[in-house]
């Protein structure tokens, strides 16, 4: 089949030169997680005190892992290490002190961050309706961009503080009354 | 802050992202030959970057290399989820009309007359029209069965009407625009929902979709739906006996079967049934025509497969197979369609500076026009084969300001043999406010079997003395030579974001059209098929029409406040016609242009009210049909939607506000009879689960 064995050749074909400023678009994201990790701050006592590690919880299907992975896993934050931990079930979220759901997990986010609410936990994901029900941060893309929003009144509710310089570069940012503010 | 969606997207973005051409997996062994395909280069570390520089990257899985963002360089409008949300409207053909240069009108409950830039009618044969890449412009009608082209509109993830040739890239009859209907990807209609509605003149649409995952197979989704809407009436006040009913059913998947590569299949099946008032001839044996309450019966399915393959962040393939099969018919007509298409694009950047889509397909479609007096087709089976490949470069003359496009398409026709449509678009981007672009392009609108083989007996009249006391048959045939009705189109437009709070888009455009088709009495004969013998009146198809088209289309976006946005818009379109001397048609250009509105203007208003409640309003002015009688007409609809709680949503419609009943469209030469349209409201609940 012609048509077949053009997809082989052509799928098949030397790679061109990669350009330095494109990006797989979920090790961008990773590297967003690294850097918000670094402008929230927790409350005190709620960061493995133990084992110095700062946890991103991702649950073990999610088809991008390996991207999320490589970018962020032990990489250092301040004094602590940044780990990538897989979740295989919601039960084993107390060791998470940052949780990822990719624009696939719009049906079990629901559930989890009800259960969440009030945790030191940073919620961060892309779906639309991730800010509504009580995320904290939600990814989107504009014009090939990565952009976010933030809810405040949902981090303010679980006691994270949420650095100002993170704030401003958030493109919308939910008060906790309810009003957005679009810049 | 977000300029509107309409301003920014790359054409090859559109090729790329918008399901043009299809796929198929045949054997395990193709995909481990894929898998040799080399990969990785040096990764830099982004964890190093700031997060302003993050969010200058470009994300796009084939790189537009070191610039900002090409811009689209055609007349193109979105109509986002949130657009749908708040538009109120029950159907696509509603939302349609929001989108200016596009003419809607609505001829009854079941049927539309909807065209880009003039010559509208209810097989309009100048825009092509896709769902997820899949064709729903009919071959064999050279127009579209919108009555057939039911998607539940919270499925829809956005709608692209470019007006303008597209033919360079989507192939013949992209003559004047092409629609894109795209639907959201399995993984984000998880979960359950249900929605009721009903009012005053329909019940329904009634549906229930679920989504949800399956390990293997990736994200799915299934829907059903049904609805009935009720007969409108006509202009002489009667019962239109138009009410239809239809119920549908789909679902989709969408599976990532590696890092690289994502399949999608969808399928869809549905059957429907409408009525319709029509002038037809009854019987030649004792010369009768009468206007008939026929009702249409029809069914069908599709399935489209697309598996796309990233082969780095600069190359992408996209394969794509799809199956269509259509059957209605009245008592006056019984045709049988099915098409088959498989496609192939290929999308790579090239050096620094260029940024290339390339593609083959082939469709091969196969009909069945069983004869009845009304409509007949000779021969009555028939295979046609389109072979097509394409070419497009996109060429950043100055990266970040001036980009030229430049692409052709190929095609071979069972009817008309080889064409090219050629299209060559530059844009200049002189700072991230402004945008200017213009471009010249050829499309050609290739036959259909309407247009060469088909015949179809229109009239009856009895014997009498001057015809020699044979009955007579006013017949209309299909001719086998007719060619293709050319254009040429030269367009500019201007984009414009002066603030995050006012943008507008603007453009205007000049099209040239030869070949165009018209209608050529043939010589009277006498005739002994059908029983009884009578004097034939033939007339057929001609190509000696041409002239020029030319106008402009405006809208605008302004936030007057953070909970509040207006979008007026404007279309004008002056059409000058002409017949070549020589030919008897005296008809068709008076019809043709007095058959689109030369002024159209809208204005619509949403806004964000307390207690999470949406409120929208449009207004829509449409000029007047001189040739229909259609007087000039403003629509006003006004809705509002409230988010109950977590999971329910209610929202209540107001169409047609202004007036009970109007007109929109009532074709001369059409034997169906136009509805009113009237006054109506609907009310609708929607539960999450």
């Amino acid at each position: 089949m012609v048509f077949l064995c053009l997809f082989a050749l052509v799928s098949g074909a030397p790679g061109i030169a990669r350009a330095q400023t494109a990006a797989d678009e979920y090790r961008i994201k990773s590297a967003f997680l690294y850097h918000f990790a670094q402008l929230v701050e927790w409350p005190p006592g709620t960061l493995n005190s133990g084992n110095a590690s700062l946890n991103l919880c991702i649950f073990d299907d999610e088809p991008r892992l390996a991207d999320l992975r490589s970018t962020i896993d032990g990489k250092p934050i301040g004094l602590r290490v940044f780990h990538v931990v897989l979740l295989s079930s919601s039960q084993e979220l107390q060791s998470c002190n940052m949780l990822f759901f990719s624009r696939d997990e719009a049906r079990r986010q629901g559930a989890i961050l009800k259960r969440l609410r009030g945790q030191p936990v940073l919620t961060v994901g892309e779906s639309a309706d991730f800010l509504p029900n009580g995320g904290m941060i939600r990814f989107h893309i504009e014009e090939n961009k990565i952009r976010f929003d933030i809810n405040l009144g949902a981090a303010d509710a679980s006691h994270l503080k949420i650095s100002s310089q993170l704030l401003l570069l958030a493109s919308v940012v939910i008060r906790s009354n309810g009003t957005g503010l679009e810049r | 802050m977000p300029i509107h969606p309409s301003m920014r997207s790359t054409f090859a973005e559109f090729s790329r992202r918008n399901n043009c051409r299809f796929w198929r997996i045949t054997g395990i062994a193709l995909l481990a030959c894929l898998g040799l395909c080399p990969c990785s280069g040096q990764i830099p570390d982004l964890t190093q970057k700031s997060l302003e520089d993050l969010m200058n990257i470009n994300v796009t899985s084939v790189s537009k290399k070191a610039q900002k963002t090409s811009e689209t360089a055609a007349a193109v409008f979105v109509i986002s989820t949130e657009d749908i949300r708040r538009s109120g409207a029950l159907n696509i053909q509603d939302l349609l009309r929001m989108v200016p240069g596009l003419d809607v009108a609505q001829i009854d409950v079941g049927k539309w007359a909807i065209s880009a830039r003039g010559f509208n009618g209810q097989y309009s044969n100048k825009l092509l029209v896709l769902i997820d890449g899949r064709t729903v412009y009919n071959p064999e009608f050279a127009g579209v069965l919108w009555d057939s082209q039911n998607v539940p509109l919270d499925t829809i993830e956005r709608i692209e009407v470019i007006r303008g040739p597209g033919a360079a890239v989507w192939g013949s009859n992209a003559v004047n625009g092409v629609i894109n209907i795209i639907t959201k990807s399995a993984g984000d209609t998880q979960g359950g929902s249900i929605t009721a509605g009903a009012g005053n003149t329909s019940v329904g649409p009634e549906m229930i979709r679920y989504g949800g995952k399956a390990r293997g197979l990736g994200a799915y989704r299934f829907y059903g739906e049904g609805f009935h809407k009720s007969a409108l009436p006509t202009i002489a006040g009667l019962n239109g006996q138009d009410d239809w009913r239809l119920i549908h059913g789909g679902y989709r998947t969408d599976t990532a079967l590696s890092a690289k590569d994502t399949l999608i299949t969808e399928g869809e099946v549905y059957q429907g049934n409408a009525g319709e008032f029509a002038n037809t001839i009854v019987s030649l044996q004792s010369a009768l025509n009468a206007t008939l309450a026929l009702r249409d019966r029809y069914w069908g399915w599709n399935l489209l497969t697309r598996w796309n393959r990233t082969i780095s962040p600069r190359s992408a393939t996209s394969l794509q197979v799809t199956f269509d099969r259509t059957t209605r018919g009245d008592t006056t007509y019984d045709i049988a369609l099915n098409t088959f298409n498989i496609d192939f694009q290929h999308h790579f950047a090239l050096g620094a500076r260029q940024d290339i889509v390339w593609g083959v397909g082939y469709r091969v479609g196969l009909d069945d026009i069983c004869p009845t007096l009304r409509l007949s087709a000779t021969p009555e089976n028939r295979t046609t084969q389109l072979f097509n490949s394409f070419a497009q470069d996109e060429i950043a003359i100055l990266p970040d300001s001036l980009h030229l496009t430049v692409g052709a398409r190929f095609e071979h026709n069972d009817y008309t043999g080889f064409n090219i449509e050629p299209s060559a678009r530059l844009v200049w981007t002189p700072n991230s406010k402004n945008m200017v672009w213009s471009a010249v392009s050829g499309a050609d609108r290739t036959p259909a079997r309407s247009d060469t083989d088909a015949r179809i007996n229109l009239d009856a009249e009895p014997a009498s003395v001057l015809t020699g006391y044979l009955p007579v048959l006013v017949s209309f045939f299909g001719n086998p030579k007719v060619k293709n009705e050319q254009l040429k189109a030269f367009e500019a437009g201007y984009r414009n974001t002066w603030t995050n709070r006012f943008s507008v888009d603007s453009t205007i455009f000049y099209n040239r059209y030869r070949d165009l088709e018209s209608v050529e009495q043939g010589v009277m004969r006498i005739e002994l098929t059908p029983a009884p013998v009578h004097v034939l009146i033939p007339s057929s198809y001609g190509n000696n029409l041409y002239g020029e088209t030319h106008g402009l289309e405006i809208f605008a976006n302004l936030k007057l406040a953070d909970n509040w946005t207006l979008s007026p818009g404007y279309a004008f379109i002056a059409m000058h016609l002409h017949t070549f001397t020589g030919s008897a048609d005296v008809l068709t250009v008076h019809e043709t242009q007095g058959g689109s509105p030369n002024h159209q203007a809208q204005l619509r208003s949403s806004a964000s009210l307390p207690w999470k409640i949406k409120w929208n309003t449009s207004a829509y002015f449409v000029n007047s049909l001189p040739t229909q009688s259609v007087p000039s007409y403003t629509r006003l609809d006004t809705g509002l939607t409230w988010r109950a709680g977590e999971h329910l949503s209610i929202s209540a419609e107001e169409q047609n506000l202004l007036k009970d009943r109007h007109l929109e469209y009532n074709g001369s030469v059409s034997s169906v009879q136009s509805g009113l349209m009237r006054r109506n409201f609907y009310g609708n609940i929607s539960w999450s689960f």
